[in-house]
């Protein structure tokens, strides 16, 4: 997805229940350090994966994500997957689609290097931008008693926003093949 | 700072879990089915997409690339065939240009989709090259399309015939890396409307020619 929506979307989850700034800082540098090794790497390395299924998982990241948040791991499995080891993982699959949105551009070579990592501060920049907003929100919300139970119905929204982008691009990955 | 106290509070059952999980998975494939699919794909198997008119936006998606080229000021015939009809003569042009060492320069024509021009150029010297292109409508303002590119080697010359994939500016930018001054000398002819040169990003409008 052009717009990076999906990208926001997986962030809201994990800062979902991230209180202290450190671990803000933490997670959000973990997912920073994932995308921009793949970005960097599938865009010089001409890595091309196929955007719709890279779109598809990266859909799948904010259902992990949600259901992480409503402890359904810990309830169905037992244990939660180390969330830290997800999210740098995770982030290298979104620096995947990152790559595929430049790679669809066609750069010159000339200034390739340049152009990548102007992209990747823009995309910093975006990210620092939704990540402030909706901290402000998270902050003002927490204060509030009926948080948690709101929390639940949130993150039962955010699953069928997951949802919805790994239908859509799954999609949209039959459509193009079957175009061509 | 001092600590917060964070409620304790139990996490939810697995039942809910569950059903939430199911209630998310419901929605999602409703607002697929319902919206999302027609309105990006035209896949409307409950018909739901034509009722609340979503399909056409993926009609009017599909037909805006042919739209914008029949409402252009001149007819596009398609490049394909033996030949391409056009309702004007072409145009010649000719150009010297001196590029002193670290000198770059650029000449872009502008032509509609379909339209071809003959090329050739040469130069006292080899010289970095890119025959790249523009379109009118681009996503971007960085935009463009690269035909031909030589920026290591280089060349002095370069003949040949082209044909525009899109309406837009197309052309060469030049640029001597060498440690001597080149000259160079490009003659095209084709169905161009205007030509440019391009110093330093500053447009120049060129006379153009009708053939003799």
């Amino acid at each position: 997805m052009v717009t990076g929506y999906d990208h926001i979307a997986f962030l809201i989850g994990v800062v979902f229940f991230l209180y202290r700034l450190k671990d803000i800082v933490q997670y959000v540098s973990l997912f920073t350090l994932g995308h921009s090794i793949t970005l960097l790497g599938g865009v010089l390395g001409g890595i091309h994966v196929n955007s719709y299924m890279i779109d598809a998982i990266i859909g799948l990241s904010v259902v992990y994500k949600a259901f992480d948040n409503m402890d359904g791991f810990r309830r169905f499995l037992g244990f939660e997957p180390n969330t830290k080891l997800a999210v740098l993982i995770f982030g290298l699959f979104h620096g995947f689609g990152l790559a595929t949105k430049l790679q669809e551009l066609d750069l010159a070579k000339n200034g390739l290097v340049t152009n990548i990592l102007s992209f990747n501060v823009g995309v910093e920049i975006g990210q620092v931008l939704a990540l402030t907003a909706v901290l402000i929100v998270l902050s003002v919300w927490r204060t509030h008693s009926g948080f948690l139970r709101q929390a639940f119905a949130t993150n039962t929204a955010l699953m069928a926003v997951g949802f919805v982008l790994v239908g859509y691009q799954t999609a949209g990955y039959f459509v193009a093949s079957r175009a061509s | 700072m001092e600590k917060k106290e964070v409620q304790r509070i139990e996490a939810p059952s697995k039942q809910a879990i569950a059903k939430a999980t199911g209630i998310a998975l419901l929605a999602a494939l409703l607002i697929l089915f319902v919206a999302v699919l027609p309105a990006e794909y035209g896949i409307d198997p409950l018909k739901t997409g034509a009722a609340l008119h979503l399909t056409d936006l993926a009609k009017a998606t599909a037909a805006k690339p042919e739209a914008s080229a029949a409402a252009g000021a001149r007819p596009t015939p398609a490049p394909a065939g033996i030949y391409t009809a056009q309702s004007s003569p072409y145009k010649v042009d000719s150009e010297d240009l001196t590029l002193f060492p670290g000198d770059g320069v650029e000449i872009k024509y502008h032509m509609q989709k379909g339209a071809g021009m003959v090329y050739a150029w040469k130069a006292t010297g080899k010289v970095s090259y890119e025959f790249h292109g523009e379109p009118d409508q681009k996503p971007n303002p960085d935009y463009f399309e690269s035909y031909e590119l030589d920026d290591k080697v280089g060349k002095d010359r370069s003949n040949g015939s082209f044909t525009a994939p899109t309406t837009g500016i197309h052309g060469w930018f030049w640029e001597n890396k060498g440690n001597k001054q080149v000259d160079i000398h490009l003659m095209t002819a084709g169905f161009y409307d205007s030509a440019k040169m391009y110093i330093d990003g500053k447009p120049e409008e060129l006379a153009i020619q009708d053939p003799k």
